[in-house]
């Protein structure tokens, strides 16, 4: 039986940050170290004991073949990991991967059947340690039995805190070393940006703009990617409520200091949001014409390493901006 | 000698047609309320603005961000919307005559299907992102359709409207079948297909619009020469034959008219239902049968539909909008629902 | 017990012969009949055979490679755990269901299309399919709630959808074009709610929900079955009681009514059952397009019966769903769900129809 899912938003971020201070407490220094749980080091018939949102599961210590599906690919594509089986990640969110995250996720074997739904027997044909799958409650029910059945399953569902996430991924499939390393360096720039930029931050106004390859003409969003979620959760930068917006009300951007664009890893803004930075309101705006327009890249996943490939854009724009 | 006056009380139960001076008063009303939607549309939205803000923009234009809003969006949305609305009625009044049947809406022909399923192609297989890319596979897809719906819809004596329909929503259903496959195993197609299925007026810049027009008064030449055609086979195909009408020749040129409306309109405004099916039927309530009325209504009625659609997408969650396919639905089935529960709507 | 097959040659041993105009089994023990028509019989006997061949197909084929010696042993308690598993408890429910599931909704579009004179009625017209997406769609995307709240919410929104057009269109009786209308704006408008939702959400959970919307059975599991089964097979037996009164009600109002049938509550009933047949199966696998449509059709033509006969439509239904279920998950490498499959047949069979219409005309 699923436990009940953890709504309010509030007490899965209290549940994280405890978490992630109760591992942070075992560690003595920044460098990686080993988290709360037994060594990462084990010998395979050794176990260990992950948290999820069905419960606490045991999984071995060291799994060889781990199977990653739906949200979870890419998370843990993210922490180094090598399934042997996989959901679809599209092409275009795969470009902008690091080559060996290509390579992995090209070896791994496609055991969707249309995206969102998951061929069970292809699954159990590859003989899986263990099953890690990030996806909704509903979903879940319906197979989450006929894959518990396989291997043991390490489930998250979509409200879980992102940091207890990736938490679990790393500890179902033995990246707890990649993960540390990971968290290191996210700490770090966290604390670095808002040192540096602490009188920036404190006066700016500052806002992403954020369109999908697939929303409809005209419209944009805006803090409404998930690493502006996260950023915002951390206490980094203040965004506002995330909203809609129409082409026709670029205008109200206007009061912004520093706007940040979603873009591809390389910086070359995506397919998206590219007819927003087309029009002839964006190019007439102060913070675009100061040259304080920025792109930020943040995939639709939430790890580590993206959110420090997201950090490191925003000091970038942070930059720009004249220090006060 | 006594004269035997044959008298009939007015307004009697056998009456169903107003009188012409009714129904030329409410087509001006008609008339009236697209002119003040059309202002409407251009100054109201997010950020309301007088009309002389317009006006100026127009004829002084200069950089600002509401003049960029009007001249980019308010003014195109406007003129897209009283095309696509003007297109979407007259298709639908003459789908609605060709089939003698005033639920029909140009779905029934594939129209709707067609494009659909060219656009997820064109953005699926071939990679196309941008709408004025794939545009004319909407239209392409929709011509394609229909010409093979005609086809299928022959017979050695010439078109029939009930093999036709057969065939359109048999076609319908292979290919939205086949997009589904398309769009379920392709997680890029699914997105853009997401977008382009709301049906939406905004974002379309006029230079779309252009070389699509020449085509739509095409069609429109070609309702309007089918008017007293569709007249007479109301009455049935015999009464139609007997009054001289050449009923394949009608039925080509009309559904030539309805494709090339009706794809034009999903072509440049991706598929927005329910216009169609309703304007022109309820049009049908006031003016009675007669052809001519209920285009010159369907003409009026289903822009303003359309447009009051759009102004109130752009009003309800400001600054976000709802695209205007979504509204027309719930703009226009209370009204739907309220004609016929009036006791005096009558049967079809 | 007197076995009979009346035929026009033959004289009965109890009074008249009666011309039945076709092969019947005519049996009788004191004061009860029953006549069965022979070739609806045939019919039923061979697609029960090819339903058979179906569940024997789908238990041997698969993503994860089993023998059919593999198959046997573990329906006889042999082979591993997970082997077990697979043939026990993903393979057998999922082509049960299958049967199941397509033989309630041959039944619904039996009901529908005797109920409406049309051959193209479907229990759709009422808005209930876009009622039960709404449903399913708002558990999904909006509330992300468990598996039984998006079973919960299919059944509510078609339900309420159906009670609230039949309340809309009731003004002193609810009569035919109304209740059509207002099916239509209600039904435009919920599709409406629905786009609104899948644009509005991220890619994955629209993704998962529109493959719910394809109408699929992955993951079906023996509870869904028994479930499922429960609710059809008391749903089917209300339909049995009231198969003759759903025959004399095809011949118009005032017929039945002088052969003693009580029009408005029979009609109530048999809307409601077919209502609810089609109810279950869409709260269980999302909505499969067309078996209700196409499935009494083709049962009328194989067993050449007059009217809408119930148990070779849920025969046929049966058949077609099963066979839809196994060509989506082997037909292209990857899986489809069953509901593309259903669409396409559909859409096939209106093109076989518009050939015969032609045919006819020519």
């Amino acid at each position: 039986m699923p436990l009940p899912t953890v709504k309010r938003r509030a007490t899965a971020v209290a549940t994280g940050l405890l978490v992630t201070a109760f591992g942070l407490a075992a560690c003595s220094a920044p460098a990686a170290a080993p988290s709360a749980s037994p060594s990462a080091s084990a010998p395979a018939s050794q176990t260990r004991q992950v948290e999820t949102n069905d419960g606490t599961v045991t999984v071995p210590a060291n799994p060889q073949r781990v199977v990653a599906l739906v949200n979870a690919a890419l998370a843990y594509l993210d922490m180094g990991g090598k399934p042997v089986g996989i959901t679809g990640v599209d092409e275009g969110t795969l470009a902008d991967l690091p080559a060996e995250q290509q390579a992995a996720y090209r070896a791994a074997t496609n055991v969707a059947t249309s995206s969102g739904e998951i061929d069970l027997e292809k699954v159990a044909s590859l003989k899986p340690d263990v099953i890690v799958i990030q996806t909704g409650d509903s979903q879940y029910g319906k197979i989450g039995d006929e894959l518990k059945a396989i291997a043991p399953v390490v489930f998250l569902n979509q409200e879980s805190d992102w940091k207890f996430r990736v938490e679990a991924f790393a500890g179902a499939g033995n990246l707890l070393d990649t993960l540390n390393q990971q968290k290191a360096k996210y700490q770090q720039l966290t604390t670095s940006i808002k040192q540096n930029y602490a009188d920036v931050l404190k006066t700016a106004k500052i806002v992403e703009t954020y369109r999908f390859a697939g929303a409809e003409a005209g419209q944009f969003a805006i803090n409404q990617s998930l690493c502006a979620e996260a950023v915002k959760e951390e206490g980094i930068v203040n965004f506002e409520a995330s909203a809609p917006m129409s082409f026709e009300q670029i205008g109200k951007l206007a009061k912004y200091d520093l706007i940040l664009y979603n873009a591809r890893s390389d910086g070359q803004p995506t397919a998206g949001i590219q007819p927003l930075l087309d029009t002839n309101a964006w190019k007439l705006l102060p913070a675009v014409k100061a040259g304080h327009a920025k792109p930020v890249y943040c995939p639709w996943g939430r790890s580590y390493g993206f959110m420090a490939k997201y950090l490191e854009g925003l000091d970038q724009a942070l930059a720009t901006l004249p220090k006060k | 000698m006594t004269t035997t006056t044959i008298t009939g009380t007015p307004g009697s139960g056998a009456a169903t047609a107003p009188e012409p001076s009714r129904r030329m008063l409410g087509l001006l009303a008609a008339v009236a309320a697209l002119l003040v939607l059309l202002v409407l549309s251009v100054t109201v939205g997010g950020t309301t603005m007088s009309p002389a803000a317009v006006w100026d923009a127009l004829v002084n234009p200069s950089d600002g961000f509401d003049q960029f809003a009007i001249r980019d969006f308010r003014l195109p949305r406007t003129i897209v919307g009283l095309v696509v609305g003007a297109a979407l009625g007259v298709s639908g009044a003459l789908i609605q005559a060709l089939t003698r049947n005033p639920l029909a809406d140009t779905g029934i022909l594939g129209v709707g299907a067609g494009s659909s399923f060219a656009v997820t192609v064109a953005v699926g297989v071939l990679g196309v992102r941008d709408i004025s890319g794939y545009m004319w596979f909407a239209y392409a897809g929709a011509l394609v359709v229909t010409v093979m719906v005609l086809a299928l819809g022959s017979t050695r004596r010439g078109q029939s409207p009930v093999l036709m329909v057969l065939a359109g929503v048999c076609v319908s259903a292979v290919l939205t079948g086949a997009s589904s496959a398309l769009t379920l195993t392709n997680p890029e197609a699914f997105d853009q297909m997401r977008g382009w299925s709301a049906g939406s007026i905004m974002g379309r810049p006029l230079e779309l619009i252009w070389p699509v027009l020449p085509l739509l008064v095409v069609a429109l030449v070609l309702a309007l020469s089918v008017t007293a055609s569709l007249n007479a086979m109301a009455l049935g195909d015999d009464v139609a034959a007997a009054q001289g009408v050449r009923l394949g020749l009608s039925r080509v040129l009309t559904v030539a008219a309805i494709t090339l409306l009706a794809g034009g309109a999903t072509a440049i405004a991706g598929p927005i239902g329910f216009v169609g099916l309703m304007v022109p039927h309820v049009a049908r309530w006031f003016v009675g049968p007669h052809q001519g009325w209920i285009f010159a209504y369907s003409i009026v009625l289903a822009p303003s539909l359309l447009l009051a659609s759009d102004i109130l997408g752009r009003v309800v969650i400001a600054p976000g909008e709802i695209p205007v396919g979504i509204v027309t639905a719930f703009v226009g089935a209370p009204v739907l629902i309220g004609l016929v529960r009036r006791k005096k709507a009558s049967g079809l | 017990m007197t076995l009979e097959t009346a035929t026009p040659e033959r004289t009965a041993r109890h009074g008249q012969p009666i011309d039945f105009g076709r092969r019947v089994l005519v049996l009788r023990r004191h004061r009860f009949g029953l006549r069965v028509d022979l070739r609806s019989v045939l019919i039923c006997s061979v697609l029960a055979v090819l339903m058979i061949a179906l569940v024997l197909a789908a238990l041997a084929t698969g993503s994860y490679q089993l023998g059919f010696d593999q198959v046997a042993a573990a329906l006889t308690g042999g082979e591993s755990k997970l082997v077990r598993q697979i043939v026990v408890e993903w393979r057998l429910p999922r082509v049960t269901a299958a049967l199941l599931f397509g033989a309630a909704l041959g039944l619904s579009g039996a009901i529908f299309q005797s109920l409406m004179r049309n051959p193209l009625a479907d229990p759709g017209i009422i808005g209930f399919s876009q009622g039960s997406h709404t449903g399913a769609l708002i558990v999904i995307l909006v509330i992300d709630g468990s598996y039984p709240q998006l079973v919960g919410g299919a059944l509510l929104g078609g339900m309420g959808t159906a009670v609230i057009v039949y309340l809309l269109a009731y003004r002193q009786g609810a009569q035919g074009f109304r209740l059509i209308i207002v099916g239509i704006g209600l039904s435009a408008m919920l599709a409406s709610v629905n786009t609104w939702l899948m644009l509005k959400a991220n890619r994955e959970d629209a993704l998962a929900a529109a493959a719910w919307g394809a109408g699929s059975l992955n993951g079906t599991s023996w509870v869904q079955v028994v479930v499922g089964g429960v609710c059809i097979a008391v749903l089917a037996t209300v339909a049995a009681g009231f198969s003759r009164p759903m025959r004399q009600l095809e011949l118009g109002d005032d017929a039945a009514a002088s052969q003693g049938v009580r029009v408005g509550p029979a009609r109530f009933v048999l809307i409601i059952v077919g209502v609810a047949l089609t109810a279950t199966v869409t709260a269980a696998s999302g909505p499969i397009a067309f078996v209700s449509l196409v499935a009494p059709q083709i049962a009328r033509r194989l067993t050449r019966t007059a009217g809408i006969t119930l148990l070779p439509s849920a025969c046929v239904g049966a058949v077609l769903c099963a066979a839809a279920d196994y060509f989506a998950q082997h037909l292209i490498s990857t899986p489809l769900p069953v509901g593309i499959i259903t669409l396409i047949i559909g859409g096939c069979y209106l093109g076989y129809l518009l050939f015969l219409e032609a045919r006819r005309r020519l």
